[in-house]
């Protein structure tokens, strides 16, 4: 009997499997190394390193003609597609596409995104570049629905940000005219917070170390930033400066506050004192941690630069040896927060005195 | 004054019962666990 030829079935059905288990192979290996996906990216970082490389030029040349020409200062706005682009972001960066033109501008002197592609805002960040979202407008004493500027325009050390939740309170102070003399913004609890313009002239973001005194390179400590918060700097970079708490945190029963006339939280150790101000604010627009060395360090530079001692403090803190005006009746005890109007600076109440303050700061991370 | 309690805190503002400089001099002080000291804070706010 003559054996029939072809494939048998169980021959088959092993090929179809194997043919199954090849094709998830190749499908989950473009899914993690997805080569269209790296060919927009890399796209993308090429030209956006040439609009770097043309903004460079573009100043140089700005430099070249006008020697006063201030860096700082220069901004140009997105391109519409209208007209040659005179005034705008395409007059400084001619390679840039009509589309990118409406998602950049130029602020003092840096390329910085507007765009809502999140894929994009991660590529950006990766290059550096900022991303930033036009802030609406919002009134005095008006809670802001979005994180908004008095003016619309974008934030800067003397027109601050003010946060999503929170409004701009005149206590002392002018909105925006006292910019440098410690503006104060409030949530709907009252809890207070003190913007600290950084300028990067007469204040700038760093750790300070004064001649003299025992602090060395060292002994310099990291901050510990909170989870999410990768880089505080890009705060400054964005928005020209921070918000600090008014007020050594208190309590209000369990719940943390920075409001006048509390109970100093002062029964707490680091770990617990960091995921409380962690605890604070969490969403999308504002979030909260322990105030770390350098903005503390931020702090005194732009105290001492206002023309306070911080050196010689015995006049605006708590302390024993107080002397006038801050030698008030209760100096030299713990006090409850914003105790003496003597006791402040720049509208920050006990920086000086009254409680030793855990700040965000690791001495040796190993 | 700003201490570092070892190995890994740092406070910074005066101390209450006396005058004090609140620039970040640092000085490390062995043998007091962090975790065992109950201090006061402040909170910063992240605009994001």
């Amino acid at each position: 009997m003559k054996r029939k030829k072809g494939i048998s079935l169980i021959v088959l059905v092993i090929t179809i499997i194997v043919i199954i288990i090849l094709a998830g192979a190749v499908i989950l290996s473009l899914a993690n190394n997805n080569p269209i996906e790296s060919s927009n990216e890399a796209t993308f970082k090429t030209n956006v390193a040439e609009y770097n490389s043309e903004l460079a030029i573009a100043i140089a040349n700005e430099y070249l003609q006008d020697n006063s020409f201030d860096s700082a200062t220069f901004d140009a706005g997105v391109w519409d597609g209208t007209g040659d682009g005179t005034g705008t972001i395409k007059e400084y960066i001619t390679s840039m596409s009509e589309v990118d033109a409406a998602k950049y501008v130029i602020k003092n002197s840096k390329l910085v995104y507007l765009g809502e592609n999140e894929t994009e805002k991660n590529w950006n960040s990766e290059m550096n570049i900022v991303n930033l979202k036009i802030p609406s407008i919002v009134a005095v004493n008006v809670i802001a629905t979005e994180n908004s500027t008095l003016d619309g325009k974008f934030s800067e050390y003397n027109n601050p940000i003010i946060p999503k939740g929170f409004k701009a309170i005149e206590d002392g102070t002018v909105w925006p005219t006292n910019w440098n003399t410690g503006l104060v913004i409030e949530d709907a609890s009252g809890n207070q917070f003190v913007w600290v313009p950084v300028d990067g002239i007469n204040v700038s973001y760093a750790k300070w170390c004064i001649t003299g005194i025992e602090y060395n390179d060292s002994l310099i400590a990291d901050d510990i930033l909170p989870v999410g918060i990768i880089n505080e700097r890009n705060q400054i970079e964005k928005y020209g400066g921070f918000y600090i708490g008014r007020y050594e945190a208190g309590k209000d029963g369990t719940t943390l506050v920075s409001k006048k006339n509390a109970i100093v939280w002062s029964d707490i150790n680091y770990i617990n004192s960091k995921a409380k101000a962690e605890a604070m604010y969490s969403t999308d627009e504002v979030k909260s941690g322990l105030l770390t060395g350098t903005e503390w360090d931020t702090t005194l530079e732009w105290i001492q630069d206002s023309g306070k001692s911080v050196i010689n403090n015995t006049a605006w803190g708590n302390f024993n040896d107080s002397v006038n005006p801050a030698n008030v009746t209760g100096a030299g005890n713990q006090q409850v927060t914003g105790y003496s109007e003597y006791w402040k600076a720049n509208n920050i109440y006990d920086l000086a005195g009254n409680f030793w303050e855990w700040t965000n700061e690791c001495y040796n991370r190993s | 004054m700003s201490v570092t309690i070892g190995p890994n805190t740092v406070l910074r503002s005066g101390a209450h019962n006396y005058s004090g400089i609140i620039l970040p001099a640092t000085y490390r002080n062995y043998g007091i666990p962090y975790s065992w000291l109950g201090l006061a804070f402040r909170v910063t706010l992240y605009v994001m």
